[in-house]
């Protein structure tokens, strides 16, 4: 049974080609794959909360589309997420496996569907409201999981179609995980709805994007800020194309570097509970590009704590979350302030309809009196400082002090070469007294979230024990 | 030592002193993969790496070369780098 409100939004029925690296599939044969599932697993019947493992495959992408048309409840899972642990209330983990599993020549068997050994979790999933639940990255505070109605998640995913210019002449490359609300809520289902041609690639390699670049010939391509700074340091020549870029946030050097050798760079702000929320325009100029000033999404509004022009970005958005959940599936009570949506991030107005990301408010620090962000401030150490790859900096609390210390943790682009003085010395030649680091702590690699991110919480905790 | 084995001798030289990584010469084998299910060499590392073979090596990798199996093992890659050193050299 494919729901009404499904066919709204995707008719599958189109010839156009959905791929990963391995197979690919037509719109159109995807309904036949539906009756598979069907009538091999009984998916159908089931009524609890599913924990769908996700992957860059299209045997994922057309589970997904089965749970969605069948408005079944589904719980997407990283498959490597770190702590990747399937909240209590799933009735049945969907696992697919990793290698060579071709959903398109039938040997769906393969594909395991396991129920949850506690029968009354099984029955109390069933009286859940039927929802797409996901799971926060957990960068800089616990991990939540957030309810989308399926009503929402898909108006929230047409609502990207005009911004992106996505039709079903447009060739997309997914390079990011397309089971988060990046890859998934603005890239995959909006290029679903939009009847795209679609490569969904591991996007963990370098070189498979490459490759694909020069297979696929995508005309608009998904990318992280990391992705996006490893091709500026290749330096190849690929045609120009479109990307698509959301994470943090790219320096005014890295985006315009970017733009010369590989085309338009359109930067996203958005969020796991809201979808997409505004991009960088390509009308504008360079300079307002490179310096991240977004417009708002069509129905989108934005505003600031305090009512002003500059403070904590609210947002209200016609297609967002409906609530966060804990393991067991019971609400979280959160603070909500009308219909706006705290962001936690800090930004201004650059206009009637535009605004600029600062920084995360909790990345936002008071020293001595002066207001300094985070981000921005990382940004500037690399700038100043060439051999430096990656660069933390949080605050130390520390009681025997009248002022917290100022941590950069570092990684090195070159690891033999020693870099803490012409740190200190490019630190104290271009920052003011109060942004200086009081200590540099070194790593060789930063760890990461499962969404690649740097893991700032466990960064503070490595650097607490040094 | 031939040619290629020189090749070989060097990219392991780069990859066990000159990428910062936690990674023996002798645990570096001839066909030993250098992703995760070998050296666990992750994409910034591959990035270092590429430009490291072409500055060692003075060549350049051209777009349409680039592949994960070029990059599968030391093997692979050092053909791939004495193939592309002869058709640098000038004609006799």
């Amino acid at each position: 049974m494919i729901t009404e409100l499904f066919k709204s939004y995707l008719q599958l029925s189109s010839s156009n080609i959905i791929s990963d690296e391995v197979e690919s599939i037509r719109y159109k044969d995807i309904p036949d794959l539906f009756s598979i599932i069907d009538r091999s697993y009984d998916v159908g019947k089931l009524n609890g909360c599913m924990a769908l493992m996700g992957s860059n495959k299209i045997s994922f992408t057309v589970f997904l589309l089965y749970l969605l048309a069948n408005e079944k409840s589904f719980y997407v899972s990283s498959s490597y997420s770190v702590n990747g642990q399937i909240p209590s209330f799933c009735s049945h983990t969907i696992t697919i496996p990793e290698k060579n599993h071709h959903v398109a020549s039938k040997n769906h068997h393969e594909v395991i569907i396991e129920p949850s050994s506690d029968l009354k979790l099984r029955e109390l999933s069933a009286g859940k409201p039927r929802s797409v639940y996901f799971a926060t990255s957990g960068s800089t505070g616990d991990k939540k999981i957030i309810r989308y109605t399926h009503d929402k998640l898909l108006q929230n995913a047409a609502g990207c179609i005009d911004r992106f210019e996505l039709s079903s002449k447009c060739r997309v490359l997914i390079c990011v995980p397309a089971f988060h609300m990046y890859g998934l809520g603005a890239g995959l289902l909006p290029s679903l709805i939009a009847n795209a041609i679609i490569k969904i690639v591991d996007g963990g390699n370098i070189l498979k994007i490459y490759e694909q670049i020069r297979k696929f010939n995508p005309d608009l391509l998904y990318i992280t800020p990391t992705q996006a700074k490893m091709l500026i340091r290749l330096g190849k020549d690929l045609g120009k194309r479109r990307f698509i870029c959301a994470g943090e946030k790219i320096s005014p050097q890295d985006y315009i570097q970017f733009e010369e050798r590989y085309g338009l760079l359109i930067n996203l702000y958005g969020s796991s509970e809201l979808g997409a929320v505004a991009t960088t325009m390509p009308a504008h100029t360079l300079e307002l590009r490179s310096e991240g000033v977004f417009v708002p999404l069509k129905g989108v509004e934005i505003s600031f704590s305090g009512g002003g022009n500059q403070g904590e970005i609210r947002c209200s958005h016609p297609s967002g979350f409906e609530e966060y959940v804990d393991q067991t599936g019971e609400s979280i009570p959160t603070l909500a302030i009308g219909k706006m949506y705290s962001t936690k991030d800090l930004g201004s107005r650059m206009g009637a309809d535009r605004f600029k990301v600062i920084g995360r408010t909790d990345n936002i620090l008071n020293r001595s009196g002066f207001l300094i962000s985070i981000e921005e401030l990382e940004i500037s150490i690399k700038n100043h400082c060439k051999d430096v790859a990656e660069v933390i900096v949080f605050e130390r609390e520390d009681e025997q002090k009248i002022r917290n210390e100022l941590i950069a943790v570092y990684t090195k682009v070159n690891d033999h070469q020693e870099i803490e003085l012409s740190i200190l010395q490019a630190c104290t030649r271009n920052l003011p007294t109060y942004c200086r680091p009081d200590r540099l702590i070194n790593l060789n690699n930063l760890p990461l979230t499962a969404t690649g991110k740097p893991d700032r919480m466990k960064i503070k905790k490595i650097a607490r024990q040094l | 030592m031939n040619e290629i084995d020189l090749t070989k001798e060097n990219l392991k030289r780069i990859i066990s002193d000159d990428l910062g990584l936690l990674i023996n010469r002798e645990d570096i084998t001839d066909d030993i993969s250098l992703y995760d299910d070998g050296l666990g060499m992750d994409s910034i590392t591959i990035v270092n790496f590429i430009i490291e073979i072409e500055k060692q090596f003075g060549i350049t990798i051209e777009e349409d070369e680039m592949s994960a199996s070029l990059f599968e093992n030391v093997n692979s890659l050092a053909s791939y780098i004495v193939e592309k050193q002869k058709l640098n050299e000038p004609l006799k």
